[in-house]
């Protein structure tokens, strides 16, 4: 392994503080949040591009804009979750911009050199990359939601913060993702009603006409 | 992909429920009269409830997926240098950055040093580093700047106070990291092969014969004091230095190179001009800012430079 810096004692102030230490000046403040946060937030670009290089210029972005406006000092963080979060929204962000200024070409569904990390067993590696796969086909509002509840166990309130949405959305969002990932990671011998003609669709019994949640026209 | 509502009724097909329904169901994001219906549907339908129960072990199969490893050197070390630029550009509170690293503060994170070696470099490179370049007549591959790397015993020249002397071979080895670590100590003896001196970095820079890159297997040699020594050889040629990785051997790259690597100009353990996954490569080992029990190991790419530094590889071991 590298160990760059893992075993290193560090700064002992929270990030919180190393924040406010960035906006006042501090030269190695930020570096030393970057140093505490990257590995998590690599992971989270990767996964939610789907591709190593779009996720490296996502998360040199993301940081960039971060250093930029932490030095305004305009952002107070309560606690060290606050920070995480706040990284994670504007990385995020920056994996959200990527993909939509690239939405005019087309998907690449599982770039050749997004593998594991090593050491992974070989059945952990081939469901990464089916689920790597599977996650590149649906819409990146959806995935980047799955990415951080589902595959790095985000609250939902934390997520809707770094998502910058309601609560109701990240939960449409994932619920609406998984129902695509079903059949794509789980092959369904029964008949799929997601795959069938939306004519065929028709309720199970007379329920009452739903009304339309807020989050209701969150379908990507 | 339904474009129903949310918590709209439940909707099935041949009879089923719908993948839709069944997540907005584990998520309550249907209305009371469908969720109970659906849940109705799921209690009689062992096809919706295998369905159901696949569906609820999607999260941790993601889970299982989401290992990405640590962020790779390589974007490590762009992020810094994204940083450092900021840092620099933003005025008077960013030049700061360009402070040296509190020497007591152990083990500072690899990232922040090429960070601020990098922005050290922005402002001091003019002083240093451009004297580098012009003392190498601009060119990188410059067989009479070649020794410069090696040659400190002339003295008078800043270089010297840059890079002093270390040991520089030219293996060609495919290195990988466990074999790295493991060469260490020969690395640091220079005992991989006959060490180059000056004389030779210039004839192989300038691409003449490969068979006289030979120099005694003594130390003695590494100073580059000893214009002659190749004279005296009689051992075997080692493997040629991939031509791209010649260009390390040129002071200037390599003063560049290892001070985008330290907290500014050091003087490397060791360098060794090789291969890396195929490619040309050189091997620079220097001393950890601030910890004397341990060494980094840097390969690089030959093209390395202050606005890249384009590492291959890191690791730091404990000195032999």
């Amino acid at each position: 392994m590298t160990g760059r810096g893992t075993d290193a004692p560090g700064d002992v102030r929270g990030d919180a503080d190393l924040l406010a230490a960035h906006a006042a000046g501090d030269p190695d403040a930020f570096g030393e949040v970057v140093r505490r946060h990257r590995d998590r937030l690599w992971a989270v670009a990767l996964r939610t591009l789907g591709d190593r290089e779009e996720a490296a210029d996502a998360l040199q972005d993301g940081l960039v804009s971060a250093f930029r406006a932490g030095r305004t000092g305009s952002a107070a963080f309560r606690g060290e979750a606050a920070v995480t979060t706040w990284l994670h929204r504007i990385v995020v962000n920056a994996c959200l911009d990527r993909v939509r200024r690239a939405a005019a070409r087309p998907v690449d569904p599982l770039p050749d050199h997004d593998v594991p990390a090593r050491g992974d067993q070989v059945g952990a590696r081939e469901t990464a990359l089916d689920v790597t796969a599977a996650l590149a086909l649906l819409p990146v509002e959806q995935r980047a939601a799955l990415v951080l509840v589902d595959m790095y166990g985000w609250s939902v309130q934390d997520a809707a913060e770094a998502l910058e949405c309601a609560p109701g959305t990240v939960k449409s969002r994932c619920a609406r993702g998984r129902a695509r990932l079903l059949p794509l990671l789980s092959p369904d011998p029964a008949p799929s009603g997601n795959l069938a003609d939306p004519g065929g669709v028709r309720p199970v019994s007379a329920a009452p006409a739903a009304t339309t949640t807020p989050e209701g026209g969150d379908l990507a | 992909m339904s474009d129903r509502p949310l918590g709209a009724a439940p909707a099935v097909s041949d009879g089923h429920l719908d993948d839709d329904t069944l997540a907005d169901l584990q998520e309550d994001l249907l209305e009371p009269a469908a969720a109970r219906s659906a849940g109705e549907h799921l209690a009689g339908c062992p096809v919706c409830a295998d369905r159901a129960d696949r569906l609820a072990r999607l999260p941790g199969l993601l889970a299982d997926a989401g290992t990405a490893g640590p962020v790779p050197v390589e974007v490590a070390t762009g992020i810094d240098a994204a940083l450092s630029a900021e840092a620099v550009s933003a005025g008077a509170p960013g030049a700061r950055t360009v402070t040296p690293l509190d020497p007591e503060r152990r083990g500072s994170p690899v990232g922040m040093r090429v960070l601020q070696a990098a922005a050290v470099l922005v402002l001091v490179l003019a002083g240093v580093g451009l004297a580098l370049s012009a003392l190498g007549g601009g060119s990188d591959g410059d067989a009479g700047t070649a020794g410069s790397a090696v040659d400190s015993g002339g003295g008078s020249s800043e270089r010297s106070t840059t890079l002093g002397q270390f040991p520089l071979t030219v293996s060609g080895r495919a290195w990988t990291g466990s074999s790295l670590t493991e060469a260490v100590p020969d690395l640091l003896a220079a005992r991989l092969s006959p060490p180059v001196d000056a004389q030779t970095l210039r004839e192989s820079a300038a691409g003449s014969d490969t068979s006289r890159t030979d120099a005694p297997e003594d130390e003695g040699a590494d100073d580059g004091t000893d214009e002659d020594s190749q004279e005296n050889t009689a051992t075997p040629a080692p493997a040629a230095a991939p031509t791209g990785a010649q260009r390390l051997a040129s002071g200037p790259a390599l003063a560049e190179c290892v001070a985008a690597l330290a907290d500014g100009p050091v003087t490397p353990l060791a360098v060794d001009l090789a291969t890396w996954e195929g490619d040309p490569a050189a091997v620079i080992l220097l001393p950890t800012p601030d910890d004397p029990a341990t060494l980094d190991v840097w390969v690089v790419a030959p093209d390395c430079s202050p606005a890249d530094a384009k590492v291959r590889y890191f690791a730091r071991l404990a000195r032999p």
